[in-house]
């Protein structure tokens, strides 16, 4: 069981970290990512701080989507699953709240 | 048949509507590469027409966005996704979509009752040049809609392998969590990006023709495992409260529609489409029309009740098997399209090879001697029309009255070659017979016990 677990977490965890970037003239709130609240509001041209996380391919994959509230509306993207050792960043290029339009982007870099 | 009208007889009602399923539109839906290019054509003209107006695609993605999720804001609020496994008295997930595509069928159908939404499998056709992305079929809304696809650029399609094992998932919401959460579902709204990559993503007809497919799936998953069951009693958007063009969207309860078969709905595959389990009710349509280029057998519990109306129409073959009824005072017809055969369609019809054809089964054996006449020397009443005579691929036999009968078909050498049962009827048609030979053939009916009622000779051309 012990054995198990080890060879679970070391072979199967994936460990990697992200941020955000609101390059949008609007405020964001509510950022949620991987099932994970970011407390935090963005202001235009604001970033967050980074964090690091580790999940399961299955579980990377089934909660890469990024939820966000801006300009009264609430906004949902399915975003690149991530895989161990990269360093995403997700820019949030622009927001088009008249035409429920959302447009972002990733920058994937290698983990130091 | 006797049996059957029998078991009919001696169940009550009620026991018998526990597995059959009353619908309340009607539709055989087919891989999009199963359609002729008249349905092609009349499917593209009904997704612009359908964003003019009042604009139904406009009003669907926007509440698909508006409710997609809320764990973001308000966990406690009902929403469209992502609520397995943590709330499972939350989830909707493929009943809503289930309900959301029938909501566009339907608005097609009031376009031209032909149409059903086709669906694409993404686990095979994953080609970025297959005839999906046409000009001619989904391409041109890319840039007619400013859609901006990136298509394959985010993610991959799921693996048929992946496809499989799903469906050997045997808990319900564990099947359903996996599939909203991994490829099977996801994979094609990252793969074809734009808005499908956003929960704006009915903006996108393909969104319609993906979740086809994903419907299509659940209800294989459901034929195999009986088990789909809702902890939720009720919907967003199908609450009775909804509103879109003057007209309130009915209330539905998840749990009464885990069979495709209560929205009257088939899916077909590779040139087969099989209807059973089903009783006509005409509730939403006055003619139920189940349409298919190809192969339609219907049978197994079907029924056409009095009263109502409904037909089968393919270009190629309807097949009655038992347990098909068409009960006294139902106008039910089987047909063959020849006109959009003759008109657009012939263009693209390619008969679809199945492996056995229809009268590969006929023995060889056995030799007939037919008295002819069109009056039953017992019952003088009985008299038998056929037209036309000689026939090319149906006929249409009329009796004098109505009755339970059998018409069997035999050629010169007694071999049968085709039986169809009828219930309380006069008027019988039989199609599907493309596969006869020229020459000439006889038409026995029978009576409710198996006795001979009548033959006659008539002429194949
Ligand atoms: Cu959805």
């Amino acid at each position: 069981m012990l054995i198990w677990y080890c060879f679970a977490v070391l072979c199967f965890q994936q460990g990697f970290s992200f941020k955000i970037v609101n390059k949008t003239p609007y405020a964001i709130t509510n950022i949620r990512l991987y099932e994970y609240d970011m407390h935090i509001a963005l202001s235009p041209n604001e970033a967050s701080a980074v964090k690091t996380l580790s999940l399961s391919p299955e579980k990377a994959e089934g909660s890469s989507v990024l939820m966000l509230f801006a300009e009264n509306t609430n906004y949902g993207i399915y975003i690149e699953n991530p895989q161990s050792g990269k360093k995403y960043t997700y820019v949030i290029d622009s927001i088009q709240p008249k035409r429920n339009n959302i447009f972002i982007s990733t920058i994937i870099e290698e983990q130091k | 048949m006797l049996f059957y009208k029998k078991l009919l007889k001696s169940i009550p009602l009620v026991a018998v509507v526990v597995f059959l399923y009353q619908g309340n539109s009607q539709s055989i839906r087919k891989n999009y590469q199963e359609m002729t290019t008249y349905e092609k054509t009349e499917l593209v003209n009904a997704f612009y027409q359908l964003r003019e107006g009042e604009d139904r695609i406009t009003d669907m993605s926007d509440f698909h966005m508006n409710y997609f999720n809320f764990d973001n804001i308000d966990p406690n609020r009902l929403d469209i996704h992502f609520n397995l496994p943590e709330e499972p008295e939350k989830e909707i997930f493929l009943a809503w979509h289930r309900r959301f595509i029938f909501e566009m069928e339907q608005a097609m159908q009031d376009i031209n009752p032909k149409l059903t939404i086709p669906y694409w499998e993404s686990s095979v056709d994953q080609s970025t040049t297959s005839s999906l992305w046409d000009e001619d079929f989904m391409g041109s809304f890319n840039s007619n809609w400013n859609l901006n696809r990136n298509l394959s650029s985010f993610g991959t399609l799921p693996t048929q392998q992946e496809v499989d094992n799903m469906l050997a998932m045997t808990d319900f919401f564990e099947f359903s969590d996996f599939f909203e959460r991994q490829r099977p579902h996801s994979g094609a709204h990252r793969w074809v990006a734009g808005p499908m990559l956003t929960s704006a993503s009915p903006r996108d007809p393909v969104f319609y023709l993906h979740h086809a497919f994903v419907d299509k799936l659940w209800h294989d998953w459901e034929e195999m495992h009986h088990s789909s069951s809702y902890v939720r009693t009720d919907m967003i958007r199908y609450d009775g409260t909804y509103v879109f063009d003057g007209q309130t969207i009915p209330l539905v309860n998840p749990n009464d529609i885990v069979d495709s078969r209560a929205l009257g709905v088939f899916y077909a595959e590779d040139g087969l489409a099989t209807l059973d389990n089903y009783i006509v009710s005409n509730t939403y349509n006055p003619e139920e029309l189940f349409y298919y280029q190809y192969t339609i057998e219907v049978g197994n519990n079907f029924i056409a009740p009095e009263n109502t109306t409904s037909k089968m129409e393919s270009i190629t073959e309807v097949v009655l098997k038992p347990g098909f009824f068409a009960e006294s005072g139902a106008n039910f017809v089987a047909a063959i399209d020849t006109e959009t055969t003759s008109l657009l369609a012939a263009r693209s019809m390619v008969k679809k090879e199945r492996k056995k054809k229809p009268f590969d089964d006929v023995q060889l054996d056995q030799v007939w001697l037919w008295s002819e006449g069109d009056i039953d020397p017992n019952d003088p009443t009985v008299v038998m029309q056929t037209f036309p005579n000689p026939f090319d691929s149906k006929i249409t036999i009329k009796l004098n009255k109505k009755r339970d009968c059998v018409i069997e078909i035999y050629n010169m050498t007694g071999q049968l070659i085709k039986q169809e049962f009828f219930e309380f009827t006069n008027t019988l048609e039989i199609n599907n017979l493309f596969g006869l030979s020229s020459g000439t053939y006889f038409v026995k009916v029978l009576g409710g016990n198996g006795e001979t009622l009548v033959v006659k000779k008539v002429i194949k051309i």
